[in-house]
């Protein structure tokens, strides 16, 4: 077997001396979709962000180690945490239009983003954003970039997150509630769009979501959290037909789901 | 079947840079005595201004309500809606109070209500903030209820909370439609709440009502595209 893109193993995560996430094993392989699902306070935001070196001053890896591509991340620090963020890892935050600076347009920091990896120009990085948002059909590629974050509503600066996390074509993508405050249809279109950045570039993605019906869309496995243990962790078909751990039981009965003709 | 409520020719006009905006473009429609009526459609489509028009939160340019009794509105995030600094208890009270009612017998109906939306009567004294939002929903939905309202209106009433807790009070509200004969307006853009509790629905888009139905009717069989694009997005 190849070698894994992702590999936690019992990894446990505190803040301030309270341990919030519990002896967490999972790994994915290259071009893989997981979807982490649990209630809020589960923890599974923490996991990601202890992925992505992000889990600020309070937080730490109290246990268990991560590796990503082999090489073991848990511990690391500054300029090493920095390069292996961009072409490596990708992060996609909830609400795209406040992670960005209120000031500059989205293709002013998205060139700082991409320059910060590699050395191309801003008209070179201008032409592969439109050429991307164009894969994501979007054709009005210069009004997006030439826009101010306040300038895009919602499902826009969603999809300028996206474009921004994709540009430097991570090996790994890290979502935490990508869709969860877009309207029904734009949330669609958003999650078509990162399915295709896997098809078109084998990105490994990890997507932590309540919405159980956007896991099952688009998830190759799936893990539950529950007051930050992992209870089940398996191929998504089977964990959402046939739920093993109780508490999966009672997530997986709670949805309501739209009664369609036939279905 | 009687109206609890009437509505017509609603217009609501805002100003964004002196740019007139129709939030709510000629609607008309009533709810019926004991009906639990759905109001879907997507963020900016001019559900909650209708809310807002019908409480009299605001004012409409133009068109009527017709309202039979007294209304009572729950919103989306059940800690925002309650004083911090009060006790949930106190929240549950205050309409009680201001209609005129002792103190005493303000208490007894408030905890009876608590049994009513099934919470333990120990979130009498219990702040917003040392409660989940579930609970504090259901006390929400308690202090709504106990002026006794002919029309309760939920907006997004569930939409903040986690799936679990989501499903727990959607069947508290069928359960409280069901017994109390109440009439109810439910807003959300989540159609499978909708066709889970409502007996006919309203599709909003743009300010319209561009379609209506039994929530099976449309959303088995949609007329309009846009109902048919929001249908087929839910995933």
């Amino acid at each position: 077997m190849s070698q894994p893109l992702l590999d936690m193993r019992h990894v446990s995560i505190s803040y301030d001396g309270e341990t919030v996430v519990r002896d967490v094993s999972l790994q994915m392989n290259p071009g893989e979709i997981l979807g982490i699902v649990g209630e809020s306070g589960s923890g599974k935001s923490t996991l990601l962000r202890s992925v992505m070196g992000l889990l600020g001053s309070g937080g730490s890896v109290t246990g268990g180690e991560i590796f990503y591509k082999g090489q073991n991340i848990t511990h690391r620090k500054g300029e090493e945490a920095r390069k292996l963020r961009g072409p490596g890892m990708g992060m996609i935050f909830q609400n795209t239009g406040a992670a960005l600076c209120p000031v500059r347009t989205v293709g002013d920091q998205l060139c700082e983003c991409v320059r910060e990896h590699t050395d191309m120009g801003r008209e070179e990085i201008r032409g592969q954003a439109k050429e991307l948002l164009g894969k994501l059909g979007l054709s009005d590629g210069d009004r997006i970039l030439d826009s101010y974050p306040f300038e895009l509503s919602g499902g826009m600066s969603q999809r300028a997150g996206i474009l921004m996390a994709m540009i430097l074509k991570p090996d790994l993508l890290l979502a935490d509630e990508p869709t969860s405050a877009l309207d029904v249809t734009v949330q669609k279109q958003a999650v078509r769009e990162m399915m295709r950045m896997r098809d078109l570039y084998g990105t490994g993605i990890v997507v932590v979501t309540h919405n159980i019906g956007v896991v099952e869309y688009m998830a190759d496995k799936i893990a539950v959290m529950y007051q930050g243990k992992l209870v089940e962790y398996g191929d998504a078909g089977t964990v959402i037909r046939s739920p093993q751990d109780p508490y999966t039981r009672k997530l997986t009965d709670a949805v309501l789901r739209v009664r369609r003709r036939q279905a | 079947m009687q109206n609890i409520l009437e509505a017509k020719d609603l217009k609501k006009v805002f100003y964004k840079n002196r740019v007139p905006f129709e939030a709510v473009d000629g609607v008309s429609f009533h709810i019926g005595k004991g009906e639990c009526l759905g109001l879907a459609g997507e963020s900016g489509c001019g559900k909650s201004t209708i809310a807002k028009i019908i409480t009299r939160l605001i004012m409409p340019e133009e068109g009527s309500v017709r309202l039979d009794g007294k209304v009572q509105m729950v919103f989306q995030t059940p800690q925002d809606s309650f004083d911090p600094r009060r006790t949930l208890g106190d929240g549950i009270m205050e309409g009680m109070r201001n209609q005129g009612m002792g103190k005493k017998q303000a208490k007894e109906r408030a905890c009876e209500m608590l049994d009513l939306v099934e919470l333990d009567r120990k979130f009498f004294y219990r702040y917003p903030h040392e409660a989940s939002g579930g609970e504090c929903q259901r006390a929400a939905i308690a202090r709504a209820l106990a002026v006794e309202p002919q029309l309760l209106i939920c907006d997004e009433a569930t939409s903040a909370l986690d799936v679990t807790v989501q499903a727990q009070i959607a069947a508290l509200l069928k359960r409280l439609q069901k017994e109390g004969g109440m009439s109810l307006l439910l807003i959300s853009h989540d159609l499978a709440l909708v066709q889970y509790l409502c007996s006919r629905v309203l599709i909003m888009h743009q300010g319209r009502i561009i379609e209506e139905g039994t929530p099976d009717e449309v959303i088995q069989d949609p007329r309009e595209p846009y109902t048919r694009l929001l249908v087929e997005s839910v995933l």
